[in-house]
């Protein structure tokens, strides 16, 4: 069930495709969410949601290794071709929800920063045609899309943390641990909204040569993300103080607006724009995912899934009220949690046991 | 080829929706630079707006105009009325609040700094003893751009002289912390000129008190981590000193007593002798170690004297409340204000005098 | 596998079946000389020849003096003092051979049989300097219009006989001579089997340059990348052809085309590699820079001057603001205005005649700039970042390039016109990715992904020699290093290492 090796890539690029499905708009405002109960104590709980994610990549490389396909080849293993479609079709659909929670995330930041008057449906329009332009590359141009994901804005996140650490007040993140157990589990549970994305895996496992060789990659991608958050919720809390923080909607971008240099300042223009690389690399990702996962499921090009998932959000982006978009983040949340945490391990151990019993019998 | 033409209909529909978007192009727009707020009325706010306009041959002069409203954007619809172009606000760099605005609470005004993204926040703050229109509308400025001006003041002062740092975001950070209090510049119209005066101490957004320019540095001292400043000490013998700090660190220690906070604050200077005039008018070799014996107490008895003064008023611009909850778990912000008054605080300066200039 | 140097592909196109006699067919043409030795009819010998490939100094000479008694043709052959003569019935090969300049002798003017006597003319055109990529150091051979001239060029430079030579012909009406050039060995046979096929089907009527080959068999002809180099440096050639690229010859085209390229090797000069690797180095970054900005200079100030004012520093608000003032077309007019007729000024220089071109130049540039600027109707600011911008995109050695990159500046102009820098950004990315599923030959085109270690040795950077020891791996060459020693040098002479 290996995919055709012209198509595959090395292992090491897993690093990089793992960063980019981790690293999306949550980044941007994700330290307000974890500090709501946990206060300053919260990068602990980013680190431990982390762990939990490098468990994950444990489980699924298990999972994937034993039937060398994706998620989709494994349902049908175990529950047969209908049911095993069916079941499919909900990760599928999370899939591209999350697409769509990025893009809605994305097009928010855009026309508050930026351009109010813009329409949505122009901006979605626009990045989603980008998007297209990147899948109908391939699973090639994916990966590359990502690693330049991953080169761009790293040299100006750089630039982006000396300036406020100039400044930090590292004792605002004493005392340490002064926040009960709950609390912490709830920051944990607010991180795993910005760290998941480790789900694509799930999809493009087959495409990776030498796929068990790229596991400790994959770690590696995890643990790079896990530090990058915990330095950018460390450096949001040193530079803001607990309630201010807590007003501020997208604290990183804010960081950004103390950047001043001698021929050009306040850089949250020039980031939001170039953020644009990191989402549509992103959004091509997952849509790349759910668009073969319909294509694999109802037996059609991958063109026109494609296609109608786009569409179909562009529609979303434009039409739907601004308490879905909330509704939207917590639903993800929640089938991130129960699918990848509650189903996945599940799935692991049926079909360990399955198959044990079978070389038993 | 039905397909290709939908595609291209498509993309010139997308982009001839966006030439929609509304432009800022920098020659037709009136950048204000800098703002200030006065009371006016019982609840009225007096706004100015300044802005540049631009010549080809460098023959730019300043806009200042004036509107009375209930909120800051208010005002600036107002203006919008007497304006070539339109008013806008992302090149904002300097905002002034009258005293008696500041006495008020400034919070509504700061507001809409805090919330406009166009708004960077490099913005410097200040409070004006008197009228900040009065001091925007000063005619010698008419030419020289007296929001970069006072800008350039105000940065200048705290990169190199007693100023401690402070613009949009240090107030905001401090506004917010729990244990802090905010302050700001406090500048003056004196004759016709601008002149920093000192320091105004806020209690949460409301002006309460201000700290002499006498104080700046013993301030500055025990909030920032300077590189520069200059202080002259007339000791108890009339001697004369003139210090400038090389390099200060402050500590902050607190300690638990009897359920009550202390703290103790130590303040390390290294400072090089810039001027030195003893009372005997005679020339003398400086006597490192006694003057700096008695610098040290004069620091000391300095520092006591201003945060004596913060208790008095009931602020706390050292932020010792933000202090106390760093080492405190059990910190409950009710029952620190009724310590704060009678807190005990102990000053510990060690000055250290590195240099004497190329004399003794 | 192996390519042999053979000719099997030559005759593709001139299998038309015909029932004309090869003398019927020729002497259609104007050029074409077909007469008697002597006055008696059935004496000596029927001569044909184009009188514009041969050289008459040889048939006048060497031949003709020969040609006056009857002889066999066999001893003919043997007698007379030219190298190449062959003897031969076959039609096509009589009809090449003349077509290359043979001169050919028949007893009969109906003769089946036909002696080809190569008198073509030799006299080959000087070499000339690289005009398009001129350097200051360095060899300063240029490949010139005729294909064994260039041919005998690279050979001088790469004396071995791995270098082969797989010679066709292209064109339905031109029968251009092409050149494949390979190292045995080396090139990834299969480039140069897909090269060579695709070669081959071309289906063409005329060739008129190395340009028309390569933009015919590129992967992607849409693209406004160019996905291979074509150079008229005999030293790029070499260097290409010695780690594993395929050379495209044409005759009659003074540029080769080099396959398959990378994105960064259009960064590459060859004037590089005769500095110290520190200073090349630094020119090669300081190229993709200027590169980077010629692209982006005039598309920022666009979305800053129209939408982001917010960016401008207090200090430069005045100088920026100040020299726009006056002027009465938005940003985007201004720009686009100063990059047509920046585009216009270079367009007709290179049209217009040598002498009058040069003037052109200074007065288009400077006066016209200048004029425009204090009429008012762009400000200075704009000019000097047009200019600089136009400046920077020949800062590529490879000319195909440097209009790439200019040309890409309009649709980035009213991108960010209507998107500010999120549409810069857009373009950017759309760029990147382009790039991204952009191939050469198949193997992919930009440089920075995937990473691999030869593109530290000698692409972004210029390692010294000592340390560029591998051959670049995207073109799966057959040898992998180019250097087998280990580099090490004897340390310095001084007290220090005693």
């Amino acid at each position: 069930m290996q995919a055709n090796t012209r198509h595959q890539v090395s292992p090491y690029l897993v690093f990089f495709i793992i960063y980019n499905s981790q690293v999306g708009v949550g980044i941007l405002g994700f330290q307000r969410t974890i500090a709501e109960k946990a206060g300053y104590d919260a990068w602990i709980g980013v680190l431990a949601a982390g762990c939990l994610v490098q468990a994950f990549i444990w489980v699924s490389y298990k999972l994937l290794g034993k039937v060398d396909g994706d998620i989709i080849d494994v349902h049908t293993i175990l529950f047969g071709n209908v049911l095993g479609k069916l079941f499919s079709f909900f990760i599928i659909i999370y899939y591209w929800l999350a697409s769509v929670s990025v893009l809605l995330g994305f097009i928010e930041i855009v026309q508050v920063w930026m351009f109010p008057t813009i329409p949505s449906w122009i901006l979605s329009s626009l990045l989603l045609i980008l998007v297209y332009y990147s899948v109908s590359g391939g699973f090639r141009a994916i990966v590359g899309v990502s690693f330049i994901s991953f080169i761009f804005p790293q040299l100006l996140l750089i630039f982006l943390y000396i300036f406020p650490l100039k400044i930090a007040h590292f004792a605002n993140l004493l005392p340490l641990m002064n926040h009960s157990f709950m609390d912490m589990m709830d920051s944990t549970k607010s991180s795993m909204y910005t760290l998941a994305g480790t789900e694509a895996l799930l999809m493009y496992y087959p495409f990776i040569r030498d796929s068990k060789a790229s596991r400790k990659f994959a770690h590696l991608g995890v643990l790079f993300t896990t530090l990058l958050y915990t330095v950018s919720s460390i450096v949001s809390f040193t530079f803001y103080s607990e309630k201010e923080l807590k007003t501020t909607i997208w604290p990183e971008l804010s960081l950004t607006k103390i950047i001043k240099l001698s021929f050009l300042e306040r850089f949250e223009y020039l980031y939001i724009s170039m953020y644009l690389i990191i989402v549509t690399s992103l959004i091509a990702l997952l849509l790349w995912c759910s668009s073969r996962g319909l294509k694999k499921i109802f037996c059609k090009k991958q063109k026109y899934t494609l296609l109608i998932l786009s569409l179909i959000s562009v529609v979303i982006s434009q039409f739907i009220p601004e308490t879905f978009k909330e509704m939207l983040d917590k639903m993800i949340t929640q089938m991130n949690l129960y699918i990848f945490y509650g189903y996945i391990p599940i799935l692991l151990l049926v079909i360990t046991f399955l198959r044990r019993s079978n070389q038993n019998g | 080829m039905v397909n290709r033409l939908v595609i291209w209909l498509f993309l010139i529909l997308l982009l001839s929706g966006c030439s929609f978007l509304p432009t800022n192009i920098v020659n037709e727009i009136n950048m204000s630079q800098g703002v200030g707020y006065d009371l006016a009325g019982k609840k009225g706010i007096k706004g100015t707006i300044v802005f540049p306009i631009f010549k080809k041959d460098k023959s730019s002069y300043n806009e200042v105009k004036t509107a009375l409203g209930h909120s800051s954007k208010e005002i600036r619809t107002k203006l919008n009325n007497e304006s070539r172009y339109p008013l806008v606000s992302g090149q904002l760099r300097l905002a002034l609040y009258g005293k008696k605005l500041a006495t008020n609470g400034i919070n509504d005004v700061v507001d809409t700094l805090n919330r406009d993204p166009s708004i960077g926040s490099l913005v410097q703050m200040a409070v004006v003893d008197g009228d900040a229109t009065e001091l925007l509308k000063i005619k010698k400025y008419k030419l020289e751009n007296v929001s970069i001006y006072l800008q350039e003041l105000l940065d200048q002062n705290m990169q190199y002289g007693l100023l401690p740092r402070t613009d949009l975001q240090t107030f905001l950070f401090q506004y917010f912390q729990i244990g802090q209090d905010p302050y700001l510049p406090l500048l003056k119209k004196a004759d016709s000129n601008i002149r920093i005066t000192g320091l105004a101490i806020f209690k949460d957004d409301q002006y309460v008190t201000s700290i002499s320019r006498k104080d700046l540095f013993i301030f500055k001292t025990l909030v920032d981590k300077n590189r520069n400043g200059l202080r002259q000490f007339i000791l108890e013998n009339r001697d004369k000193v003139v210090l400038e700090t090389i390099n200060s660190m402050t500590k902050y220690k607190v300690k638990i007593v009897n359920g009550r906070p202390e703290f103790s604050i130590y303040l390390k200077i290294k400072a090089k002798l810039q001027e030195f005039a003893p009372s005997k008018k005679q020339r003398q070799t400086f006597d490192k170690k006694k003057y700096q014996k008695q610098v040290e107490q004069e620091l000391e008895k300095s520092a006591l004297k201003i945060i004596t003064h913060f208790k008095n008023h009931q602020v706390d611009p050292l932020g010792l409340g933000a202090k106390y909850k760093e080492h405190y778990r059990g910190f409950n912000e009710k029952q620190w204000k009724m310590y704060y008054p009678n807190v005990k605080v102990r000053i510990n300066a060690d000055v250290e005098i590195r240099q004497t200039g190329i004399i003794d | 596998m192996k390519i042999k140097n053979g000719d099997k592909d030559n005759s593709k196109t001139s299998h038309k079946t015909n029932d004309q006699n090869w003398l019927e067919r020729l002497s259609k043409s104007n050029d074409f000389v077909h007469e008697h030795t002597s006055l008696r009819e059935e004496e000596p010998f029927w001569i044909s020849y184009y009188r514009t490939l041969i050289s008459s100094d040889i048939l006048h000479q060497d031949v003709l003096p020969y040609l006056q008694e009857p002889l066999p043709l066999e001893e003919l052959k043997s007698r007379i003092p030219v190298q190449e003569i062959i003897l031969t019935r076959d039609e096509e090969k009589i009809i090449q051979s003349i077509m290359n300049g043979s001169l050919a002798v028949q007893k009969q003017q109906h003769d089946k049989e036909c002696l080809l006597i190569n008198i073509a003319n030799s006299k080959f055109r000087d070499v000339g300097m690289p005009t398009m990529e001129s350097s200051a150091l360095g060899p300063q051979v240029g490949f010139i219009e005729e294909l064994d001239t260039n041919i005998n060029l690279i050979r001088k430079r790469l004396p071995v006989p791995e270098l082969l030579v797989h010679e066709m012909k292209v064109g339905e009406l031109s029968k251009t001579r092409v050149a494949v050039l390979y190292m045995d060995g080396i090139a990834d046979p299969e480039n140069v089997n897909t090269v060579i096929q695709r070669i081959n089907d071309i289906q063409y009527d005329h060739i008129q340059d190395s340009s028309y080959i390569s933009s015919m068999i590129e992967d992607n002809s849409n693209s406004l990348f160019p996905q291979s180099i074509s150079t008229e440096r005999a030293d790029r050639v070499a260097a290409g052809l010695t780690e594993g690229k395929i050379i495209i010859a044409v005759d009659g085209s003074p540029n080769l085309v080099i396959l398959p390229v990378t994105l960064m090797e259009s960064f590459i000069a060859m004037e590089d590699y005769t500095y110290s690797w520190i200073i090349g180095n630094f020119f090669r970054l300081l190229r993709l820079l200027a590169i980077f900005l010629s692209g982006m200079v005039t598309p920022m100030y666009v979305a800053i001057m129209t939408y982001h004012y917010e960016l401008i520093p207090a200090r430069l608000l005045e100088t920026l603001v100040g020299s726009r003032e006056s002027v009465p077309f938005p940003p985007f007019l201004e720009a686009l205005f100063l990059e047509l007729m920046i585009e216009m000024v270079k367009e007709a220089g290179i049209r217009l005649p040598l002498k009058i071109g040069q003037s052109l130049g200074v007065v288009g540039g400077i006066v016209i700039g200048q004029a425009v600027v204090e009429a008012g109707l762009t400000s200075n600011v704009l000019l000097i970042l047009v200019g600089l911008g136009t400046l920077a995109s020949y800062t590529s050695p490879i000319y195909k390039f440097s209009n790439t990159i200019r040309f890409l500046k309009f649709p980035t102009i009213f991108l960010a016109q209507w998107f500010g820098l999120f549409g810069v950004f857009l373009t950017f990315q759309f760029i990147q990715v382009h790039l991204l599923r952009l191939t050469s030959l198949g193997r992919p085109y930009i440089s920075q992904y995937p990473i691999r270690s030869t593109s530290f040795q000698d692409l972004w950077v210029r390692l010294p020699f000592s340390m560029q020891k591998e051959n670049p791996k995207n073109l799966r060459s057959q040898k992998k290093r180019k250097s087998t020693g280990t580099g090490r040098k004897p340390e310095p002479m001084n007290d220090f290492y005693e």
